[in-house]
């Protein structure tokens, strides 16, 4: 699995954020074992000290759990998934606001484009 | 860990000259054959006389002293390429100290010298026990009546000897390797640079000891009595036996010199590229 | 965590050049630590000294508070820039040194690596291609259980797909418990595993700080802004 890392805010943020997503979208599926920080930093080409703190975070949301002697697993809470669902979903709205703005439309301009684009997919 | 260095030197060296040795006794052995039944037989001329006759013994020829030649460039290549080519990234950087490094090598052309002495001997050996095998009896029978010739004084004259030669093998080397360290000073050209220090140092210790002759005249005649009480047929046994003695003295502490300027360079001035 | 690397006022001369300008670094352990500059810059310069390769003219280099020695190189696991085997050896005599020499290194798992590569013990070093030798030197000395790493441009005139293997021999392999020191000046390829960068400009050091922190201050990458720093000479 390969993970993006772009320019300029913290690798270990950038992870935990690809991380999050793909537990939410199921990749990582709940209830199940979560790999090592060693195989992930691995598996991204990163520092394992980076993952480290990348998982930190994870275990902070409550995504994963740590057991110590099963290692780690991802939590069966759907109320803790649906919650970063909607932050997750949250945060794109956003991203999606600004770069609309930055190109000088307004909400109600998205708001329209949502509903044009919305009704398209569901022919 | 001086054992691990020289276990590795000599790995080297049995890689390079196996086969060689191997080929001197194959050789040897056919040349025995040949000179025999070829080269002594008149009736096989011509052609088929230097095909079968000649051709092997120039090939023996040319083995030895291809044998000479590459064991005077193995502990030349092995020192030079080992611990200042690119090779000495890995030699270098192992656990071990340059006075370990230059002995283990200084070890390895000795045995290496050793070796094909003893090789050449044995060689020789062989064409004659191949070739006609009475010469060999001969000798054998002979030996038991030069023993008797053999006592006290020419044992040891003849065990310092062998040692002068052996204290002056290891001084050989030792200039060669302080040579080579000598030159890796330069920034360049560096085999120009080795070969004119070897020059250079032979220049000078010739110099040293014609300096020190006039010294010998200085030693006490006392020194020189002769032992004649037990009737040997070497009458001048004892200057022999000390100048020899003296020979060995100076050949080591000239060999020590060698060494720990040739470590000091490695130590200290040491510059891979 | 303890001070593995420490230099003082170090200096090296070489002729008229200066290449190492009075330099103070510490390095502690359990990092993994890039020495970034351009070439010329005296990161070779500095892993020398650290390895014992070269003598400092002036000022003092301490591995795990020793002189360069036998001692210090006994805990150094260095690859250099270069392809150091003699020409006379199979994989096999380089297993065997590696062992005979190195107390940490572990041979079974340096023969697994190698057997991925396809490499056989009586295969002859000379016959094998550029790639694999600079593979087989980086397998070798990963599968030492070393102090300190010094990777001397692991990944310079290297294809894009070579670099990921080195990579992650690297970082599967190292002892995490043990430092790894990496010069480049290939700074993008490298960033992401980094935990502290240091910028050597000219023989002096003009930066050492966390990759973490440099991001979160400067809101740019490492590799940017080492173009910035090192904008005329690039």
């Amino acid at each position: 699995m390969q993970f993006e890392i772009r320019d300029s805010r913290p690798i270990w943020q950038q992870l935990a954020q690809q991380l999050r997503e793909r537990i939410v979208k199921g990749e990582y599926p709940p209830g199940s074992h979560f790999p090592t920080v060693r195989e992930l930093a691995a598996q991204a080409g990163v520092n394992p000290n980076t993952m480290q703190r990348a998982m930190g975070q994870l275990e902070a949301d409550g995504l994963v759990i740590t057991n110590r002697t099963a290692g780690r697993t991802v939590t069966e809470r759907e109320d803790v998934l649906a919650e970063m669902r909607r932050t997750l979903a949250i945060q794109r709205t956003e991203e999606y606001l600004k770069d609309l703005q930055a190109l000088g439309l307004d909400r109600a301009a998205a708001r329209e484009l949502l509903g044009a684009k919305g009704e398209e997919n569901h022919e | 860990m001086l054992g691990k260095l020289i276990k590795y030197d000599f790995r080297s060296c049995i890689r390079r000259f196996g086969p060689l040795w191997l080929g001197m006794v194959a050789l040897a052995v056919i040349n025995g054959f040949t000179i025999g039944h070829v080269l002594d037989n008149g009736s096989i001329t011509g052609w088929a006389q230097f095909a079968f006759g000649v051709m092997p013994l120039i090939l023996l020829i040319v083995l030895w002293t291809a044998v000479a030649i590459m064991s005077l460039v193995f502990v030349c290549e092995r020192f030079y390429k080992g611990l200042l080519g690119d090779e000495g990234y890995l030699s270098m950087t192992l656990p071990v100290t340059t006075e370990e490094h230059i002995a283990a090598k200084a070890i390895t052309a000795f045995l290496l010298e050793l070796i094909t002495g003893i090789a050449a001997v044995v060689n020789g050996l062989l064409l004659i026990a191949v070739y006609r095998p009475a010469i060999l009896a001969e000798i054998f029978r002979a030996l038991p009546k030069v023993f008797r010739y053999i006592d006290g004084h020419v044992v040891t004259l003849l065990i310092e000897y062998l040692v002068f030669v052996l204290v002056g093998s290891v001084g050989q080397t030792m200039h060669i390797y302080l040579a080579i360290c000598l030159g890796h000073l330069a920034k360049n050209h560096r085999v120009a640079w080795s070969l004119g220090a070897y020059v250079l140092i032979s220049v000078v210790i010739s110099n040293i000891l014609t300096l020190c002759a006039p010294l010998l005249n200085r030693i006490p005649e006392e020194w020189f009595f002769t032992i004649d009480e037990f009737g040997t047929h070497i009458t001048a046994f004892a200057p022999i036996a000390w100048m020899i003695a003296g020979a060995i003295l100076v050949e080591a502490i000239v060999a020590a010199a060698f060494f720990f300027a040739s470590n000091y360079i490695l130590k200290n001035r040491l510059n891979l590229e | 965590m303890s001070e593995l690397v420490t230099c003082s006022g170090l200096t090296r001369w070489f002729g008229q050049t200066k290449a190492l300008d009075n330099v103070d670094l510490t390095l502690t352990s359990g990092k993994i630590i890039g020495l970034l500059g351009p070439n010329g810059s005296g990161k070779t310069t500095l892993i020398k000294i650290l390895n014992g390769l070269l003598r400092p003219t002036s000022g003092t280099a301490l591995v795990d508070g020793m002189e360069p020695g036998p001692e210090s190189k006994a805990i150094i696991s260095y690859l250099p820039d270069r392809g150091y085997f003699p020409d006379w050896m199979r994989v096999g005599d380089m297993m065997d040194l590696f062992e005979d020499f190195y107390g940490d290194f572990d041979r079974a798992k340096a023969e697994d690596m190698c057997r991925a590569l396809g490499l056989k013990s009586e295969s002859s070093i000379k016959t094998l291609s550029k790639g694999t030798r600079e593979k087989m030197q980086l397998m070798l000395v990963m599968s030492r259980k070393a102090k300190l790493y010094l990777l001397d441009e692991p990944i310079a005139g290297v294809d894009p797909a070579a670099r990921e293997f080195i990579m992650q021999t690297i970082l599967t392999n190292y002892n995490e418990d043990g430092t790894v020191l990496i010069s480049t000046h290939l700074i993008s390829d490298i960033e992401q595993v980094l935990d502290e960068a240091v910028f050597l400009q000219q023989g002096k050091i003009i930066l050492h700080e966390a990759v973490d922190s440099i991001r979160e201050r400067t809101g740019e990458s490492v590799d940017a802004l080492f173009r910035e720093m090192f904008r005329a000479q690039l």
